[in-house]
């Protein structure tokens, strides 16, 4: 046997070698028994493993842990309550599952429900419920959106989200779910996202009064809630009566909920029988780690989705500009495509593109300030995420391979 | 097999402090870093808890940067130039030579490229090789050579940056 190379005497020292192949770490073993060079060597790496561990050692940090038994209590405390939504849709016999998951913080960015009431100036600032024709999308009091005691169950981006005014939006053809299997089923707007969400504050009231749509029904603060507040429906007591959210008014109430994920089968591409998703587009991502379009690494703008009739879809949705297109993972194993683009009202989209067999937990967290859509295809996932409703993401998606 | 989660809770939780502090260095972040990866292992239950929190706790941390980035940012527009100067006035509750031996850790790790850093780091915090090997998409013989670099210039950096300090008194 030649010399023991480096990375070998380092795996000795580091008790590693029992994880190389049986033949070689006998051979190494042996071979160290044997040659005076190499143990030489192997004293060398043996002081610089013992210079190095010495230098981490300078910085380490004093580890105080709560009790297992504490960090349990808050999770079970916290843990998202389990949605009936999928029941129904297997009911209903969808051919695309919807999955919903309340992450914490679904309701304020920050998770404080009770944070719509809003202290100003000494005076209590009501949310103002939604317009009529929309369910109020005002929190309850004191709700613990995460936790495990009187949590509504939410049905986001279901066939009854009710168009945003100011959005047009195409027929859906899913809309009816008991007998068409279609893909989502959300309805795409037109512009595909692109007309911006108020994002929910619900915590500062700005002079002037925060703007908002009036259909969109998200949480808003105006002069004239501060002004009369027997307009927010203060009971004769004096306190104010918040309405109760329920899931069919958070459905309706297009606030971008926040750390929601939502996950939707696509059909396969070799299905002939693949329905058309809503709103006329075919929703299909398949990844390609080594025929990666070139679009300039960062930056440009894609207006034109190339369509060569082998069903290959776009990677990026067409005609929004692209911040940053970067390629996920080292080494021998692409991990998939990472994708920023920004929309026109600013708000960024990351779009990842994993190729079969690598598991979206590779990912970086969610976090609680955006929502995901998933879409999985035999393996393969392209997902979405922004500040967006659920229903937007689906749009978005759906945008990836739109009818050529 | 079911999980002892409070077995691993205990033999991993000091490991992912470590190797957390060593990406944020800040303690208390640190610590709370690995507390969210274990609040949402427990969450997710995943099948191997070790390799998988290492992988959040990555991600945490990745997030992390960023978010400070952004942060100091936008202090920086904020801040008046006498909060400026009072912020750069150092705590004299403040363990200086703990500061200023993480400082120089801190900039001895920097020098070494991001994948030998992370093999370095996970390494200090118990990860098997093959766990490395896995995590960085190496294959487990590389790892030695990995680590064999850098700690190589772990070391080299160091005693740079100290003889730098030296000459500088």
């Amino acid at each position: 046997m030649s010399h023991v190379d480096e990375g070998a005497l380092h795996a000795y020292l580091d008790g590693a070698l029992d994880e190389y192949p049986t033949v070689e770490a006998d051979a190494v073993r042996h071979h160290l028994d044997v040659c005076a060079d190499c143990a030489a060597r192997l004293e060398e790496v043996r002081l610089l493993r013992f210079r190095a561990d010495e230098i981490l050692g300078l910085a380490t940090p004093r580890v105080a842990a709560p009790s297992f038994e504490e960090l349990r209590a808050y999770v079970r405390a916290t843990r998202p309550p389990a949605s009936p939504a999928s029941a129904r849709l297997n009911r209903l016999g969808w051919a695309a599952s919807v999955l919903v998951a309340l992450g914490v913080g679904w309701m304020v960015r920050d998770g404080q429900l009770d944070r719509a009431l809003v202290p100003t100036d000494g005076l209590i600032v009501p949310v103002q419920p939604a317009t009529e024709g929309a369910s109020t999308a005002t929190p309850p009091v004191n709700a613990d959106a995460a936790g495990d005691g009187g949590a509504e169950t939410v049905d986001v981006g279901g066939p009854e989200v009710v168009p945003v005014a100011g959005e047009e939006r195409e027929d859906v053809d899913g809309t009816d779910v008991s007998s068409t299997p279609t893909v989502g089923a959300a309805g795409v707007a037109a512009d595909g996202g692109t007309t911006p969400e108020e994002p929910v504050e619900g915590t500062t009231v700005a002079e002037g009064a925060a703007a908002q749509d009036e259909a969109t029904s998200t949480v808003v603060v105006t002069d004239a809630a501060i002004s009369s507040p027997a307009d927010a429906g203060a009971s004769e007591s004096g306190e104010l009566d918040v309405p109760a959210v329920t899931a069919a008014s958070v459905a309706r109430a297009e606030l971008p909920l926040t750390g929601t994920t939502t996950t939707v089968r696509l059909p396969s591409l070799d299905d002939p029988n693949r329905e058309r998703f809503a709103g006329g587009g075919i929703v299909s991502s398949r990844l390609e780690t080594r025929a990666v379009r070139p679009i300039g690494g960062r930056g440009g703008r894609v207006e034109e989705v190339r369509l060569d009739g082998s069903g290959e879809p776009s990677l990026v949705v067409p005609g929004v500009d692209v911040v940053l297109y970067e390629n996920l993972g080292e080494g021998t194993t692409p991990l998939g495509v990472h994708i920023v683009q920004q929309l026109d009202d600013g708000l960024r989209l990351d779009i990842y593109h994993l190729p079969e067999g690598v598991d979206p937990s590779v990912l970086p967290p969610l976090g609680s300030d955006r929502n995901e859509v998933r879409g999985d295809r035999d393996g393969e996932w392209v997902i979405l995420r922004a500040y967006l409703p659920s229903d937007r993401l689906v749009g978005l998606l759906a945008r990836l391979n739109p009818d050529g | 097999m079911s999980i002892d989660w409070n077995d691993v809770y205990r033999t991993t939780f000091p490991d992912l402090v470590r190797f957390l502090h060593r990406k944020v260095w800040d303690e208390e972040r640190a610590r709370d870093l690995a507390q969210e990866a274990f609040v949402r292992a427990l969450r997710h239950e995943p099948k191997k808890p070790r390799p998988w929190l290492f992988q959040v706790a990555a991600n945490l941390a990745r997030d992390e940067a960023r978010t400070v980035l952004r942060r100091k940012k936008h202090l920086v527009l904020l801040k008046t130039e006498v909060e400026r100067r009072e912020e750069s006035l150092p705590d004299p509750g403040s363990d200086l030579e703990e500061k200023e031996r993480w400082q120089g850790v801190r900039r001895a790790l920097d020098a070494l490229s991001e994948k030998d850093r992370e093999a370095l780091l996970l390494w200090d915090a118990g990860q098997s090789y093959t766990e490395i090997a896995k995590e960085l998409g190496l294959a487990v013989g590389a790892v030695g050579t990995t680590l064999a670099r850098a700690r190589k210039r772990l070391a080299s950096a160091y005693e740079q940056g100290e003889e730098a300090n030296v000459a500088r008194r």
